[in-house]
């Protein structure tokens, strides 16, 4: 469960990544013999580094309360953690 | 006038203070805690004739212009959920402020809690569509951390489903937000519904409206994806249920989705069935499950899950009038349902139990909790003159003048099912012969009280004064909703 939460948020970094992507681009960084054509877009970029942190920030959260329940339950099988039903 | 970023900077603050301070000096985290939430109720407070005069207030960060900078902005709806948010986090502190201190590190509590409500604020305030999306992590993940606070295997095991299923419907709004950014090159609300007004509702705006859908509905705990809802409530500690189920499944779940649907892509008539059927099925699933339950904190999470069907089958409708019923619901239903989660902790805190079986006879032994629990539990049933039975009523009237007669139906009778329910509570739980286990069962600490009775009055006063005091703010709310967002 935690991995493939990990991939999802992988997967949609990409796909910010890939919005902010532009064929031949470079850095937007204003330069005096250039203009402002072909540059990529760095929005999507800085959206993709507060993602990747908050994205650590979940894993962390949630790999430590999953090291809680293998403390208290003695296993990592889901199936067998279910004190709460109904 | 106070910018309105001080929403969220006086809650960080704090919080900040609050573990720095905590671990050593004795007692300072509850009453710099309490301060700053008092000190957030009266600046929220303090936003309601400014917001009645200018319609819009709009703060621009380091005073960088509209497309480029960040925007925060206050309208009527902002308002109401401020004042909403502010004043359950602060009578939530004070009763904290004893309850807390069965566990160890306290100070961890209070932190945690003002980051949440940092969160909170921070999403309502926020007119960037990713500062949303960033509050609103910020607020999910103390809520998770919140959730397991106790340390016992159930709120471990329900703080993870939380945290899963959290995660998962954060990534879909993540998703969503970068496709309508894709689509329409500006982050700011204002300008995204601009830009989406004028080009043709395509397929694309379909999928986004899913993925915001599934995302806001599972953090509000809609019928399809609530299975996280009954366990995180039920396992957190009371002052933390009452706060996740009276002021954060609405504003991250209810305030965002409205925000978005209503104000950003704006609203289409399938849209709005779809609301109304997932409004109705909630309702009703949520009361009958309630019905069935004897763990009392179990059961005011079903009746949560009904109640925001109520919330959003008001929405579903979609006149002004249901609108205004539905907004005076996130109202009540943040004080009902807080006041009787604060009842339950302080139940669970003098008997040991939270199971309606054991317990009985506890009206002699706990009168304020009693008479509390049964002015929120009249009006969450939906009894006059109580508050819950003006905006039930509203709602109601609302669907049959939009002629919506069965669902009219279905949602009174709904109402019946909550005040059966609850009278299972009353019944169980207050009247009938003490059992001999709870002989020397004692009255909670002041500050619960006074947080339980203050609630308590809120609820009757807000019936009363449903008219001359609270209408005006309301219909800002309404307005803020009904109207374009143009700038």
């Amino acid at each position: 469960m935690l991995i493939g939460l990990a991939i999802i948020e992988y997967a949609v970094s990409l796909f910010f990544i890939l919005i902010g992507y532009r064929m031949h681009g470079r850095a937007p960084i204003y330069a005096p013999d250039q203009g402002i054509e072909n540059m990529v877009d760095p929005l999507p970029q800085a959206m993709v580094l507060t993602t990747i942190i908050i994205g650590l920030a979940v894993a962390v959260v949630v790999v430590s309360l999953a090291v809680r329940i293998y403390e208290k339950y003695g296993t990592f099988d889901i199936t067998k953690i279910r004190r709460l039903s109904g | 006038m106070i910018p309105l970023i001080f929403f969220t900077v006086i809650p960080l603050f704090t919080a900040f203070l609050v573990s720095l301070l905590g671990k050593h000096v004795k007692r300072s985290s509850e009453i710099s805690a309490s301060i700053a939430t008092f000190i957030l109720l009266l600046l929220s407070l303090s936003f309601i004739k400014p917001i009645a005069v200018n319609k819009l207030i709009i703060y621009k960060i380091n005073g960088w212009p509209a497309p480029l900078g960040i925007l925060l902005s206050a309208d009527g709806l902002t308002l109401l959920m401020l004042i909403t948010v502010n004043l359950i986090a602060f009578l939530v502190t004070l009763y904290s402020t004893s309850y807390i201190r069965q566990y160890t590190d306290e100070w961890k509590f209070y932190s945690l809690y003002l980051f949440m409500l940092a969160g909170l604020n921070g999403v309502i305030i926020s007119a960037d569509i990713f500062n949303l999306y960033v509050f609103l992590e910020i607020a999910s993940i103390s809520g998770y951390i919140l959730v397991a606070y106790g340390g016992q295997a159930e709120g471990l095991e329900a703080a993870f489903k939380y945290a899963i299923m959290g995660s998962l419907a954060s990534l879909f709004i993540l998703l969503g937000i970068g496709m309508l950014y894709s689509y329409v090159s500006t982050l700011n609300m204002a300008d995204i519904a601009t830009a989406l007004s004028m080009k043709p509702r395509g397929l694309l705006t379909g999928f986004i409206s899913v993925l915001f859908f599934a995302g806001f509905g599972l953090k509000a705990a809609l019928i399809p994806f609530h299975a996280w809802l009954p366990d995180a409530h039920s396992s957190a500690p009371s002052p933390v249920s009452a706060t996740l189920s009276g002021i954060v499944i609405k504003t991250i779940g209810v305030y965002a989705l409205i925000r978005v649907f209503f104000n950003i892509i704006g609203v289409t008539s399938n849209l709005l069935l779809v609301l109304m059927v997932l409004g109705i099925v909630s309702m009703v699933i949520g009361a009958i499950l309630a019905l069935a339950q004897n763990d009392i904190k179990r059961m005011f999470a079903y009746s949560s899950i009904s109640q925001i069907g109520y919330i959003i089958f008001a929405f579903g409708v979609g006149t002004p009038l249901a609108l205004l019923g539905g907004l005076f619901h996130i109202f009540n239903h943040a004080c009902f349902k807080s006041l009787l989660f604060l009842n339950a902790g302080s139940i669970e805190r003098a008997c040991g139990t939270r199971d309606l079986r054991k317990l009985g006879g506890l009206n002699s032994k706990l009168p304020v909790t009693g008479i509390t629990s049964l002015i929120g539990s009249m009006s969450i049933s939906g009894i006059p003159p109580l508050a819950g039975f003006w905006s039930k009523l509203l709602i109601i009237i609302a669907s049959v003048n939009a002629g919506y007669f069965a669902f009219a139906f279905i949602a009174a009778l709904t109402s019946i099912i909550t005040l059966v329910y609850y009278l299972k509570f009353q019944t169980f739980a207050f009247t009938g012969n003490l059992s001999e286990t709870l002989e020397d069962v004692k009255e909670p600490a002041f500050s619960m009280k006074l947080a339980m009775v203050i609630l308590s009055l809120i609820c009757i006063l807000a019936g009363v004064f449903f008219i001359p005091v609270l209408k005006p703010i309301l219909q800002m709310g309404v307005e803020a909703l009904a109207g374009s967002w143009a700038r």
